[in-house]
C-alpha cells in the first residue's frame, strides 16, 4: 500500500521502506509498518509472504538490504539482535534443552546483568504469571507442549522487553491447547501492555487475538487494520478471501442515479452508494456468505435476486448453500433458527436478498 | 543461519586457524614437494635449482619400476576386490542385525580400526613367521616337515593390506546398506522380484555411493601403507611406496619426490576407475 | 544355505580382522623366551621387560603425552573449522571442508615426506613438527565428529539465547557448547586414537631421543627381533585403545563413536 497512515508517535516499532533481498528472492518490498506501543500487531498470510522475514528483521537476526528500522523511535538498522531489547516466543519454543525451567527464565536477566536476588524474583513472579510456579526445578523435556509454550512465554517478558515477537507460537500445540493459549497470551498481553508482533497464518487466530491485522502477500501488506476493518472492509480480493469466505460479484456499471452507481450482476440491476466509476467499466465486489439471506417464491418476500440452489450442505447451526444467479455462482451461509426445515432441494428457486451496504468495491488486483 | 555469527569479521576468525594450518602444513609442503619432484638430486643439499624432468622420465623408463608399478597394482586390485567380497556380505549382515546387534559389530569392526597398522602387522608377523603360529602348528601335527617362511610375499602382503583395510570397507557399507530405505526392496518384493533379483536390481546399485567410497579409502589406504608392506612384504617383496621410503633412506629427495606423485597419481587413476564402474553417481542424493 | 554362506563370510571378516589382534595379546603374555604357540606358560615378564628398556618407555611416555596434545589442538581447530562450515554454505566453505577433511585419504607417508623437506629446509625441530604433523593428521577425525554433531544442533536456540541479550561468543559458550560437547568430545577421542597409532606420517618425523610407540615397535622388528617385548608393546597399544573406547562408550554413549 502507498496510502502511508500519519506517523504514530508513540510506534513502537516502525519500518520505513524496508526492503529484503535474499540471494535469490525478495522477500520484502518496500515495506511501511507501524505498530502501536501496547498493541497486538498480527501479521497475517500465506505461507513464504515474508511474516517471518519481517519479524527477523524486528529481530535483528536478519538486517534489510535497504530502509530503516526503528524500535521505540530509535533507529535500531544494522544493531545486532542480542543488542536489542525485545523478547521472543519460537515456533518450536527453542528452551535450552540443558537448562531448568528456572534457569531459562533467568537466562536474559542474567544477560543483563540483574542481580542474584532480583533474578529469583523476578523468576518467580514470572513462572507464576503463566502458572507454572511449581515447575522451576524441571527440565523443559518434562513439560507437556503447553507447559514449555508457557515457559518459553514467560522467558520472553521477565526481563521486560520493549517489544514481544511470537513467530507461529500455537502452531505446535493441538485445537484445544491453541484456543487456550490464544485467550492466555491476549489476556497476559493485555495485562503488562507489552507491544506485541505476532506471526500466524491462521486467520481466525488473527481476528480474536489482536489490536489491528496486517495482511501479507508476496512481500508486501495488502491491508492493515483492526479486525472489524479488515474483515468487513477488504480492499483487495485477496484479502476478502484470505480471511474468511466471500463472495466476489462482477459487475459493470451502467449509470447513475440520484443514490449512487448502477451496476449490472448477472443480468440484475442495483444501485450501489459511494463508488466512482466511469460507465462501462467492470468492477469487483465482495460480499460474505452470511451477509445474504434467502426467501423462497412463494411472493411472502417480493423483490430480491431471482437464484436457484446447485446444493445445500447441513452444517448443523448453520446451512452452507451454493447458488446460481444466472450462471454466476454464490455461496450463502443461513443460521437454522426455524423448527421446519426450508425446502432447499437442488434446483428450488429462491430469491436472495442483501443491504447493498455489504457489498464492498475491491481494488483491482494489482 | 547465525546472522551475528556469520558476519564476516566472527566467521573469519572462526575459519582462520584452521585454513593457516592446513595451508601451511598440508597444501604448501605438497607444493614444495612438486616443486622438488622437478628439481636435479644434490649430493650436499636437499636438491639443486635446476628444473628437470629426470625423476620422472627415469621412473618410467625403468624396467625395475615398471615391475613395481605392476605388481603395485595387481596387490592393489586383488586387495579391493577381496575387501569387497569379503565385505560386502559382512556389512549386509551386520545392516540386517537389530540396531543394537550393528552397533555391537561396528564396534568389533572399529577397535582393530584404531589399533596402530603396525601392531596388525606384527599380530600376521606372528602368524606367518618362520617360527609362528601357522609354521608351527603345521609342523606340530607333520604337515609339513621343516619350518616354513610365509612372510615376504605377494600372498603374505596382500592378506596383510586385506585385514587391515576390511574394518574400513565394512564400516562404510554397513552405514550405506542401514540406510537404504526398506520399502524399496518391499516394492522390489512387492512386483514379484525374488530375494537375488532384489538384491541385484535394488540393493546393490543403492549401496553404489557405501562400495565407491569404501573402495576408494582402500585404494588410497593400501597404496601407502608403508610400514605393514615393509613388516610383511620384508626386503624381498616391495611395492612402490617401499621405493619411496627407499629413496629417503638414500637421501634421493628429488626422485623420493618424483615417486610420491606417480604414487600419488596411480591412486587417483583407480579412484577414477572405481567411479567409472560403480556408478555412485546414479543413485546418489536418493539413497 | 545362503543364510550359511553369509555367516560363514561374516566368521571369515571376524577372524581376519581380530585374529592377529589376538595372537599379539596372547603372545605377550606368554612366560616362554620367543614367539612359540601355544604359549609354555602365563606370565607379565615381557611387560615388565617393557618398561625397563628406556627407549620403549620413553616412547611409550611421548605416544600418550602426545596423543593428549594433539588430540586438544585437533578438536579446538577442528571445533573452529566445523563452526565455519556448519554455519556457511558457500564456495569457501565448501572448499575448507574438503581441505580438512584431505588427510583422512591423503597418503600419510607423503604428507610425511613433504613435512619433511619443509621442516628440513626451514628449520623446524623434531617435537613441535611432529605434533603439528599429528594434529593435521587427527584433524579431520575431530572435524567430522564435532560438525555432526553442529549440523543436528537447533541453530534457533542460539537466536533464543541472542533474543535474551547473549551476544555470538556467549551464546555459542552457554548454550551451544553444553549441547554439543558429546561431539566434541568424541572428537577428541578419536584425535587421541588417531595419534596414539598414527605411524606412516610419523616415520620421517622422528629424531634421535624423540620417536613414539609404533615407530619404536616398527623399527625393533626390523631391526632387532625379541619379539615378545614388542608383543608387549603392541597389547599395551590395544590396551590403552580399549581404555579409551570404553571411557568414550561411558561419557557419550556407542553411538556417537560408530557413526562415521
Ligand atoms: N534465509 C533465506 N534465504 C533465502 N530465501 C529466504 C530465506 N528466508 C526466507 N526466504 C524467502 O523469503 C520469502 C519469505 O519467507 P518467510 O519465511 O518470511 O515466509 P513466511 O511468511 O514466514 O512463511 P511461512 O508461513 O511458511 O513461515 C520466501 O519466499 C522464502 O523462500
Ligand atoms: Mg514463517
Amino acid at each position: 500500500m502507498n496510502t502511508q497512515a500519519p506517523s504514530m508517535i508513540n510506534a513502537d516499532v516502525r519500518f520505513t521502506r524496508v526492503e529484503k533481498k535474499f540471494d535469490t528472492a525478495t522477500a520484502l518490498h518496500s515495506l511501511d509498518l507501524e505498530i502501536e506501543r501496547g498493541s497486538l500487531f498480527a501479521l497475517l498470510g500465506p505461507s513464504g509472504c515474508g511474516k517471518t522475514t519481517t519479524l527477523r528483521l524486528i529481530a535483528g537476526f536478519e538486517q534489510p538490504t535497504s530502509g530503516h528500522v526503528y524500535i521505540r523511535g530509535n533507529d535500531v538498522t544494522g544493531v545486532p539482535a542480542y543488542k536489542r531489547s525485545f523478547g521472543m516466543v519460537f515456533q518450536s519454543f527453542a528452551l535450552f534443552p540443558h537448562l531448568t525451567v528456572a534457569e531459562n527464565v533467568a537466562f536474559g536477566l542474567k544477560m543483563r546483568n540483574v542481580s542474584k536476588a532480583d533474578i529469583v524474583t523476578k523468576v518467580a513472579a514470572a513462572l507464576d504469571l503463566v502458572e507454572l510456579g511449581k515447575l522451576g526445578e524441571r527440565y523443559p523435556r518434562q513439560l507437556s507442549g503447553g507447559q514449555q509454550q508457557r515457559v518459553a512465554l514467560a522467558r520472553a517478558v521477565v526481563f521486560e522487553p520493549d517489544v514481544l515477537l511470537l513467530d507461529e507460537p500455537l502452531s505446535a500445540l493441538d485445537k484445544m491447547l491453541r484456543e487456550q493459549m490464544q485467550v492466555e497470551i491476549r489476556h497476559l498481553q493485555q495485562r503488562l501492555k507489552m507491544t506485541t508482533v505476532f506471526v500466524t497464518h491462521d486467520q481466525e487466530e488473527a481476528l480474536t487475538m489482536s489490536d489491528r491485522v496486517a495482511v501479507m502477500k508476496d512481500g508486501r501488506i495488502q491491508q492493515a487494520g483492526t479486525p472489524r476493518e479488515i474483515y468487513d472492509r477488504p480492499r483487495t480480493e485477496f484479502v476478502a478471501t484470505f480471511l474468511g469466505a466471500s463472495n466476489i460479484l462482477e459487475a459493470i456499471v451502467k449509470g447513475k442515479d440520484g443514490t449512487g452507481t448502477i451496476l449490472d450482476i448477472a443480468g440484475n440491476t442495483l444501485s450501489v452508494a459511494g463508488v466512482t466509476a466511469e460507465a462501462g467499466a467492470k468492477l469487483c465486489f465482495a460480499l460474505r456468505p452470511e451477509k445474504i439471506s434467502i426467501g423462497s417464491m412463494d411472493g411472502n418476500q417480493p423483490g430480491g435476486i431471482a437464484a436457484s440452489v446447485r446444493e445445500a450442505i447441513y452444517r448443523g447451526a448453520q446451512t452452507l448453500l451454493y447458488l446460481d444467479i444466472n450462471g454466476m455462482p454464490v455461496n450463502a451461509v443461513v443460521q437454522n433458527a426455524g423448527v421446519e426445515p426450508m425446502n432447499l432441494e437442488p434446483g428450488a428457486a429462491v430469491r436472495l436478498h442483501w443491504d447493498n451496504d455489504n457489498m464492498v468495491a475491491l481494488e483491482p488486483a494489482r | 543461519m547465525n546472522p551475528s555469527l556469520s558476519r564476516n569479521s566472527l566467521a573469519w576468525a572462526v575459519a582462520l586457524p584452521p585454513l593457516i594450518i592446513l595451508a601451511l602444513f598440508f597444501v604448501v609442503p605438497l607444493g614444495y614437494l612438486l616443486f622438488i619432484s622437478f628439481m636435479t638430486n644434490s649430493a650436499t643439499s636437499l636438491f639443486d635449482v635446476q628444473p628437470t624432468l629426470a625423476n620422472y622420465t627415469e621412473i618410467f623408463s625403468d624396467s625395475f619400476y615398471w615391475l613395481i608399478i605392476q605388481r603395485t597394482l595387481l596387490s592393489t586390485a586383488v586387495v579391493l576386490i577381496l575387501c569387497l567380497l569379503l565385505g560386502y556380505p559382512a556389512a549386509f549382515y551386520a545392516a540386517h542385525l537389530s540396531p543394537r546387534g550393528r552397533l555391537i559389530m561396528l564396534m568389533i569392526m572399529m577397535v582393530p580400526l584404531m589399533v596402530s597398522n603396525v601392531v596388525r602387522a606384527y599380530g600376521w608377523f606372528a602368524i606367518l613367521g618362520r617360527r609362528g603360529v601357522l609354521s608351527g602348528t603345521l609342523t606340530g601335527t607333520g604337515i609339513i616337515e621343516r619350518p616354513v617362511q610365509y612372510l615376504y610375499s605377494f600372498e603374505a602382503v596382500t592378506l596383510g593390506l586385506l585385514t587391515i583395510l576390511l574394518p574400513f570397507m565394512v564400516v562404510s557399507l554397513t552405514n550405506s546398506l542401514a540406510t537404504i530405505d526398506k520399502h524399496y526392496t518391499e516394492a522390489a518384493h512387492s512386483l514379484g522380484a525374488g530375494p537375488w533379483r532384489t538384491f541385484l536390481r535394488v540393493t546393490l546399485p543403492l549401496s553404489s555411493p557405501g562400495i565407491a567410497s569404501g573402495l576408494m579409502l582402500v585404494t588410497f589406504l593400501a597404496l601407502s601403507a608403508y610400514v605393514s608392506i615393509a613388516l610383511l612384504g620384508g626386503p624381498r617383496y616391495k611395492l612402490l611406496v617401499s621405493m619411496v621410503f627407499d629413496s629417503v633412506s638414500t637421501f634421493r629427495w628429488p626422485r623420493a619426490a618424483a615417486l610420491s606423485f606417480v604414487l600419488l597419481l596411480i591412486a587417483f587413476i583407480i579412484a577414477i576407475v572405481i567411479q567409472l564402474v560403480v556408478r555412485p553417481q546414479r543413485v546418489q542424493g536418493k539413497a | 544355505m545362503s543364510a550359511f554362506i553369509l555367516r560363514l563370510v561374516v566368521g571369515i571378516v571376524l577372524a581376519l580382522v581380530i585374529g592377529p589382534i589376538l595372537v599379539v595379546i596372547i603372545a605377550a603374555f606368554s612366560s616362554g623366551e620367543s614367539l612359540s604357540f601355544p604359549p609354555p606358560g602365563f606370565s607379565l615378564r615381557w611387560f615388565i621387560e617393557f618398561f625397563s628398556i628406556a627407549q620403549m618407555r620413553n616412547a611409550f611416555m611421548l605416544s600418550i603425552v602426545l596423543a593428549i596434545a594433539s588430540a586438544c589442538g585437533a578438536a579446538a581447530v577442528g571445533l573452529l573449522g566445523a563452526i565455519y562450515v556448519s554455519r556457511n554454505r558457500n564456495a569457501f566453505s565448501v572448499m575448507l571442508q574438503m581441505l580438512i577433511m584431505a588427510p583422512l585419504v591423503f597418503p600419510a607417508l607423503i604428507l610425511g615426506l613433504a613435512l619433511l623437506l619443509l621442516y628440513k629446509t626451514v628449520n623446524m625441530s623434531v617435537l613441535p613438527g611432529l605434533f603439528i604433523a599429528h594434529v593435521v593428521v587427527c584433524l579431520p577425525y575431530a572435524f567430522r565428529s564435532v560438525l555432526t554433531s553442529l549440523q543436528s544442533f537447533d541453530t534457533t536456540l542460539e537466536e533464543a539465547g541472542q533474543s535474551l541479550g547473549a551476544g555470538p561468543v556467549r551464546s555459542f559458550l552457554l548454550i551451544t557448547m553444553p549441547i554439543i560437547w558429546p561431539g566434541v568430545l568424541s572428537g577428541w577421542l578419536f584425535a587421541f586414537v588417531v595419534s596414539f597409532g598414527e605411524l606412516n606420517t610419523a616415520l620421517f618425523l622422528t629424531g634421535p631421543g624423540i620417536v613414539t610407540l609404533p615407530i619404536e615397535i616398527f623399527s625393533y622388528l626390523q631391526f632387532q627381533g625379541n619379539q615378545l617385548v614388542v608383543a608387549a608393546a603392541s597389547a599395551l597399544q590395544v590396551l590403552i585403545i580399549l581404555i579409551v573406547l570404553f571411557l568414550a562408550e561411558r561419557l557419550v554413549g556407542a553411538r556417537q563413536i560408530v557413526q562415521r
